[in-house]
């Protein structure tokens, strides 16, 4: 791992974009000096043993422009999100801490707004925040103000659903409708005057991930949030990891109308936009019909569908079948999108 | 004097050897001829050896092409006969298999009478598959899909009668013996003959049938059945690109089109290709909207039993002749893919039982004047090479990601691949990794230096990079320029005109309608159209409103007259986003494309609202030009630091200002962009003291446009591709062109 070298002198933009800049200064960088079984695995939560007992650990931080955008907002992003990491790791998500960092000058009912919210969203998932800090920078050092969540939660004994334990015949389940949270947000940041009504997806799935774990256990081989990279970056990392060929039915996959339009009209692939309250599920054949019964039988669920399946192969790949019937490769987003077609 | 002649070029496979013997029986000359791993060697003595020799250089076979020819004098041999000394397979690896060849005069005789008589798979040393049925190497029947028919005691005398036609053709075989069509009709088998006229009859009664012809399956129908056409437009999902047509003979193409010297020539070529014609007439729902069609002479057996058939049957004798392949995949090539791939589109299938070996779509080609412009280089021509100055060590390059074709050059020849298609469909991209392994197998190579387009998100070039050995990268618009340099074999500085739809290029913009100056050492970018904002990624590409809007934001052109003359009809919602996006440069690159410009003029002069296909907007553009001397729009020049910028906002502008009917917007726009390029051009001979011209990229399919410039550049020496496409199906011979030339400099 400490092979890759970092090539640029500065950090830039794309070192934190999720694309492959961001891999090298991870693994460049913070893997070369931190290595430890724990984290080199990558995962979306850290598993950790403590005290006999299996733990999931993670941690994010929230940075996004705007604040408050459709459906949501910088709070509510902070707490769903590290629950969702701490879910798909297949753990009961606990305790969160918060460290907010504010911009002088920032108005504190707005404030209040977004620590309510946050509020709100630790009751529905069930999770208490137990520890916090806070700190002010000078006007011009932050934007309005950056939030960062940590949280731990309880995982069973013989579970594992990280991206290396897909098998052979899996079938992919798809939570509910994609590229909402990505849209809206991008809708807020750049004024695109978007009519149609697409509103951040922020939920958090722990009831969703729980009772799919209770009812199937160790048969959810694979559980992921479809964040950064969308749907595409979780199925890549999936396959790779895995060794797996996974080929995706587009017809099948869900999506609403509005984020299909739109996404086209914006020249940006809803499988490759972020969502804040999807997961992805593989699980064997036999018990796909129950998964996709209580995913779809819980709030945040009930667009689930059946959209794919693994297969075991020595050239891991995430091939769509689209509309037409062509198989394309589903390749992860670039910084930019440029045109290929002459 | 007894004479060692030795002969290199496309002499093997073509019936250079029963040539050879024929013409020493007629000169009365002992000795023999043999292939080898070089060419063809020959000895012969006598007193007329003289005119022998000269017979052979002069009289060789049609599709024979001789690059050199050696006599040397050696010493009498004590002899009496000639002889065909037949290959030791251990001294052939022939390095270049003949391309597949369109059947011969004598063989259309044949499948009139005798034993060959309605027989499908009729051919000889001067005609027939080779390329297409070619397992592995040497070229020899045991080595080809013929190799599972075993010749009956008539077709084996011909094949080994040196005097016979048949001598040595591999792929002989006769109804008795050879491969055969059939098709299945409500559970009754038809074959050869009766199933041809099984097929015929179904296409004469309005199905849609796929056939299995040389290097593919073909969907077929009858083009005069207007329901037929626009049942095929609608189960392929291919609203309105045009389809090729397929006839019985020149006549026949010569009722529909007007056809030049050259177009006639060409048709009647042993390559055989679709030719691009102008119409005389139209046949709705083929190529609706253009003023050319598509024709292609049947070019096998079966294809001309098909046409005497259907013809007899319904007196018709055009048939549709589409490449049998579902969307964006290649075309099918064996028949139980073909069986379930083209289920839900072929009402019948027209099969047979000789395996298509190496997929080859059919070739396409146009002319200006006696000019050849290829649109595609492919079944007739693959794999003949081309003939490059470089001599280093054997070359990959991967080419382009759309219209892909790749190239593998070793000694001297750059050999192009068939037509591949679009890198991003699956099946075309096993379809590229097992002709690359098979070419490589046939040349006889491992290349490890491998040359690829500097495009980050190309997926060619993302498989140039899992490939081991030394990547030269090479930006797409120096490749296209090269192409024209490897071609003509061009030595000395040339100012470079590359007009695209896009390339990735050095500045991370969108590059497309580029003057460059280039001594094949240096290339330097002089001048461009000025950049404008492209909103949306790929789909900036298929909606060609985009275009449109980018130059009218970007012009500060749109008031709200203008925005309701040009965009009123477009969909609100999309208009406003699209025009925020603009507005905050969100998902936007720079882009200097002649090819988003020809959409642009399209979109805001009426000529087109929804491209359809790929330069569906163009094509209708260059259709609708008639008049050479319209007063043309006007292109602002403006320099910065020595760098000129050609901005067509006064285009936009005028559109605007005015109505315009859609064939005088192609006429004044294209006499603008000839006069803004040729003054380019003049201004940048001035400064360099260059007079040689290379023109490249897809724009140059354009002949109204070559016209214009050839009429107005008379000064200057003009270079265009006409060996490979001058679009992205060329893009491989430029990047193998450069790696050699950075080879050779390299040491």
């Amino acid at each position: 791992m400490d092979s890759i070298n970092i090539k640029d002198l500065h950090v830039t933009i794309s070192h934190g974009n999720g694309t492959g800049k961001t891999g090298e200064l991870i693994n460049g960088l913070f893997f070369k000096y931190f290595a430890n079984p724990a984290l080199n695995k990558a995962d979306d939560a850290a598993e950790i043993m403590c005290g006999g007992q299996k733990l999931a650990f993670s941690t994010d931080s929230y940075v996004v422009n705007p604040i408050f955008f459709k459906g949501g907002d910088i709070g509510r992003l902070a707490v769903c999100g590290t629950v969702n990491d701490l879910a798909v790791q297949g753990a009961a998500p606990k305790f969160l801490s918060a460290a907010v960092i504010l911009e002088e000058g920032f108005e504190i009912k707005l404030l209040e707004q977004i620590v309510e919210s946050m509020a709100q969203a630790c009751e529905e998932a069930g999770v208490s925040i137990v520890t916090g800090d806070t700190k002010v920078v000078e006007k011009g050092k932050c934007d309005a103000l950056y939030i960062n969540t940590a949280g731990i939660g309880v995982i069973k004994e013989g579970i594992k659903t990280s991206s290396d334990n897909a098998q052979g015949g899996d079938i992919v389940i798809v939570s509910g409708f994609l590229g909402e949270h990505g849209i809206a947000v991008l809708n807020g940041r750049h004024k695109l005057g978007i009519e149609s009504d697409i509103k951040s997806d922020a939920a958090p799935l722990n009831k969703i991930t729980l009772k799919l774990l209770e009812e199937l256990g160790p048969d959810i081989h694979v559980m992921r949030d479809l964040t950064r990279g969308g749907l595409t970056a979780a199925l890549n990392d999936i396959a790779k990891d895995s060794g797996v060929i996974i080929e995706m039915e587009e017809k099948n996959i869900p999506v609403s109308k509005e984020v299909k339009s739109v996404s086209g009209i914006l020249g940006l692939n809803f499988l490759n936009i972020a969502n804040e309250g999807k997961i992805v599920c593989l699980v064997p054949e036999a018990k796909a019909a129950k998964a996709l019964e209580i995913i779809k039988g819980l709030p945040y669920g009930e667009n689930a569908a059946v959209c794919g399946r693994a297969h075991k192969d020595a050239k891991p790949q995430v091939l769509l079948t689209t509309a037409l019937g062509a198989k394309v490769v589903m390749r992860n987003s670039s910084s930019q999108e440029l045109p290929r077609i002459c | 004097m007894r004479k060692h002649i030795f002969i290199r070029g496309i002499v093997q496979g073509v019936g250079f050897r029963p040539f050879v013997y024929r013409q020493a029986l007629r000169y009365k000359v002992t000795g023999f001829v043999y292939n080898n791993s070089e060419g063809v060697i020959c000895e012969a003595q006598g007193q007329n050896v003289e005119q022998f020799v000269k017979a052979i250089k002069t009289g060789k076979p049609k599709v024979s092409e001789i690059t050199q020819f050696t006599v040397t004098d050696i010493d009498d041999q004590n002899e009496t006969d000639f002889k065909i000394i037949l290959s030791v397979p251990s001294q052939i690896s022939n390095p270049v298999i003949p391309a597949d060849i369109a059947t011969c005069n004598n063989c259309k005789e044949d499948i009139k009478s005798y034993r060959r008589k309605n027989y499908s798979f009729t051919n000889c040393t001067n005609c027939g598959p080779r390329y297409t049925i070619v397992e592995k190497l040497p070229y020899d029947r045991k080595f080809t899909s013929m190799h599972k028919f075993n010749m009956c005691k008539e077709c084996s005398a011909e094949y080994n009668n040196p005097e016979n036609r048949r001598f040595h053709a591999e792929p002989n075989a006769c109804d008795i013996c050879g491969p055969q069509p059939f098709i299945e009709t409500q559970g009754k088998k038809f074959e050869g003959f009766f199933a041809i006229k099984e097929a015929s009859r179904l296409l004469a009664n309005g199905n849609i049938l796929a056939v299995k012809g040389i290097g593919g399956f073909h969907l077929a129908c009858d083009a005069l059945n207007l329901d037929a056409v626009k049942l095929l437009r609608q189960r392929k999902a291919r609203p309105l690109k045009p389809f090729a047509l397929m006839c019985a003979d020149i006549g026949d193409a010569k009722e529909l089109c007007y056809v030049t010297k050259a177009e006639e020539k060409a048709l009647l070529s042993p390559a055989a290709p679709i030719v691009m014609l102008k119409k005389k007439r139209d046949i709705k729902g083929v190529s609706d909207g253009l003023n050319t069609i598509g024709i292609m002479l049947a070019y096998s057996p079966l294809h001309l039993l098909l046409f005497s058939e259907f013809n007899n049957l319904s007196g018709k004798k055009f048939l549709v002749m589409t490449s049998g392949n579902r969307a964006d995949e290649p075309i099918c090539v064996d028949n139980a893919k073909a069986l379930s791939n083209l289920k839900g589109i072929a009402d019948y299938f027209l099969l047979h039982n000789r395996d298509i070996i190496n997929r080859c779509d059919d070739s396409v080609i146009c002319f200006e004047e006696e000019q050849p412009v290829f649109i595609r280089r492919s079944r007739g021509y693959v794999p003949n090479p081309v003939k490059v100055d470089e001599n280093g060590d054997a070359v990959f390059a991967v080419g382009a990601d759309m219209k892909n074709v790749f190239c593998l050059a070793k000694g001297g020849n750059a050999v192009l691949s068939p037509y591949i298609g679009d890198m991003d469909e699956r099946l075309t991209q096993n379809y590229f990794m097992e002709s690359l392994n098979n070419f490589k197998r046939f040349l006889d190579v491992e290349p490890k230096i491998i040359a690829c387009d500097s495009h980050p998100q190309y997926y060619s070039s993302a498989m140039a990079k899992n490939l081991e050995g030394r990547k030269i990268y090479v930006q797409h618009h120096h490749a296209h320029l090269a192409s024209v340099m490897a071609e003509h074999n061009l030595k000395e500085p040339v100012l470079g005109v590359t007009f695209d739809g896009t390339g990735y290029g050095e500045d991370g913009g969108v590059w497309g309608g580029e003057f460059f100056y280039y001594n094949l050492d240096n290339f330097e970018r002089m001048a461009s159209l000025k950049p404008m904002l492209l909103a949306g990624g790929d789909n900036a590409v298929k909606e060609i409103f985009r275009p449109a809007l980018g130059y009218y934001y970007g012009a500060d052109l749109l008031n709200e007259d203008v925005t309701a003359k040009i965009f009123g009809d477009a969909d609100k919602e999309k208009f406003n986003i699209v025009l925020n996006m603009l507005k905050a440069g969100f998902n936007c690159v720079k882009c200097s494309s002649m090819g988003r410009l020809f959409d642009a003029v399209s979109f805001a002069g009426k000529v087109l609202t929804d491209a359809k296909y790929d330069a569906h907007a163009p094509m209708l553009l260059e259709s609708l030009f008639e008049n050479p001397s319209a007063t043309p729009f006007k292109f602002d020049i403006t320099a910065e630091n020595g760098f000129i910028y050609a901005d067509p906002a006064p285009v936009f502008k005028e559109i605007a200002q005015n109505n315009f009917s859609p064939k005088e917007v192609s006429e004044k726009f294209h006499t603008a962009l000839s006069d803004m390029t040729c003054g380019i051009i003049n201004k940048l001979s001035n400064e360099t003291g260059v007079k040689t011209v290379v023109f490249s990229g897809g724009v140059f399919n354009n002949r109204a446009l070559i016209r214009l410039i050839k009429n107005s550049l008379k000064k200057h020496k003009l270079y265009f591709n006409e060996k490979v496409p001058c679009g992205d199906g060329g893009i491989a011979l430029g990047q193998v062109y450069i790696a050699l030339k950075q080879l050779a400099k390299d040491g």
